[in-house]
């Protein structure tokens, strides 16, 4: 029956095709592609950390034109310097203010402490409205969901959204997804929400109207959701939309960590200064 | 025979991870070049059916291992993709010409496209977790395509010192035929 030009062996590779196809769809369906992604990515992710960092290497070096390249330097230069004086700035306010509050809580803020855990960008996702990265670690190194990650500077960079074994996935800030609590630097309320708008923008909501804000504040996340310390810097006001008829005022953010640049993050993973 | 199931194989993971770790890196337009899909394309056209569903299982895995994105399911999109050249190459771009060629890219290229956002509604309707996978410009998307494909097309002329290549080996004995008849 399987001899040559008859319908069975025409239909074959359909017939295998279609088996694999559905064989697909069954581990779909039955629950098993978290647990193949596993070994899969446990497999690849070390031949991925160095195809990313060959990737990142490459997609730098087509900046070729000699002008263009002193430019994006210059820049490049500028926004770190902005960078670093806006942490530092972040840094100085927390310091002033822990100097101000009651010794408890300065031995409270003392005895509490954050490990970061280094980790690549192996891959990404960015779209005008969506941006989120894959980093090379996951549970087995301690990384859960809802945790932050931050980049070389100490900007924050979004939330952990998905986990397997060995990658997470991190949502960035403009992520139209993502929703942050956060505050303005030197202010111990929360404030309200830092919601993401896409094209590396984001809005800071329900802001209530007695809360001083205005153009170049610094906003910081808000230490109130669980996983996520407070005084992360999320980035800088660039315009405050609010109507004294509203109970809440609107602020347009700028992340300041630069989804374009980044290739290596820091995951902050609550606990004991001690366990450094 | 093993040999080139290998390098099936290799291929597919190889260009898997580059679509994934490393042209994510890239600027415009470069971004839009999705190599996998391309070489996807080629081997469903230039060879057998079993290889295209290999490569795309493999290409596939590697991609979803390693993409963000939890809604793409780009193993089952590949493979759909060579159901639906396979058919048209045999049934309606079953000619051999380089337009043929360049219409099964496109169609390629806006299958997976589709397919796409099919699963990425089905998926975010049931799961409040939505992490979608990039949507380069889909313009640039083809004509990187047609780009490959006019390459291919080219290397197979000269490599294979024929005038006139196969669309597609699927239906061999067919096509072997119809070749046999005219040559002989």
């Amino acid at each position: 029956m399987s001899g040559e030009g008859s319908p069975m062996s025409r239909f074959r590779p359909w017939i295998y095709g279609l088996a694999m196809l559905f064989v697909v769809l069954l581990i779909v369906i039955a629950g098993f592609v978290k647990p193949i992604r596993n070994i899969l990515r446990t497999i690849l992710v070390p031949i991925a950390r160095q195809t990313s960092y060959v990737g990142s290497v490459l997609a730098r070096s087509f900046h070729i034109d000699p002008d263009a390249r002193a430019s994006a330097e210059r820049i490049a230069e500028l926004e770190a310097r902005l960078q670093t004086q806006t942490v530092d700035y972040v840094r100085l306010q927390a310091l002033e203010e822990e100097n101000a509050s009651l010794l408890a809580q300065a031995k409270f803020l003392s005895d509490r402490g954050y490990r970061t855990l280094g980790a690549r960008v192996i891959s990404r996702s960015i779209s005008l409205r969506h941006a989120s990265i894959t980093i090379d670690r996951g549970s087995v190194d301690g990384v859960e969901i809802g945790y932050a990650a931050v980049s070389e500077n100490g900007l924050l960079v979004g939330k952990v959204v998905n986990i397997g074994n060995r990658t997470a996935v991190i949502r960035f800030v403009s992520d139209v997804e993502s929703r942050i609590a956060a505050t303005v630097v030197n202010s111990n309320v929360v404030s309200g929400v830092v919601e993401g708008r896409g094209n590396g923008v984001a809005h800071f909501t329900l802001v209530p109207q007695e809360v001083e804000l205005a153009v170049n504040d610094v906003i910081v996340t808000a230490g109130s959701e669980e996983k996520i310390p407070r005084n992360i810097v999320i980035g800088l006001v660039n315009d405050v939309e609010s109507k004294p008829t509203d109970p809440f005022k609107n602020a347009v953010i700028e992340p300041l960590a630069l989804l374009h640049h980044i290739d290596i993050v820091s995951v902050i993973i609550p606990g004991p200064a001690e366990q450094l | 025979m093993i040999l080139r199931w290998l390098v099936i194989l290799l291929l597919g993971v190889c260009f898997g991870l580059w679509d994934s770790t490393v042209s994510i890196w890239f600027p415009f337009p470069l971004n839009c070049f999705v190599l996998s899909l391309s070489a996807l394309v080629v081997v469903t056209i230039f060879s057998r059916r079993e290889w295209a569903i290999l490569f795309a299982v493999i290409t596939g895995f590697v991609a979803d291992a390693m993409l963000p994105s939890n809604a793409g399911f780009v193993t089952i999109r590949y493979i759909v993709i060579v159901f639906v050249l396979s058919f048209l190459s045999e049934r309606i771009f079953a000619n051999r010409s380089l337009s043929g060629m360049l219409a099964l890219g496109s169609i390629a290229v806006l299958a997976n496209r589709g397919i796409l956002v099919i699963f990425e509604w089905i998926k975010f309707a049931m799961s409040p977790l939505r992490i979608p996978e990039a949507h380069p410009t889909i313009i640039a998307e083809i004509m990187w395509m047609m780009i490959v494909l006019f390459v291919s097309y080219l290397l197979f002329l000269t490599f294979t010192k024929r005038f006139l290549p196969l669309i597609s080996r699927s239906s061999d004995r067919l096509l072997t035929r119809t070749h046999r008849d005219v040559y002989v």
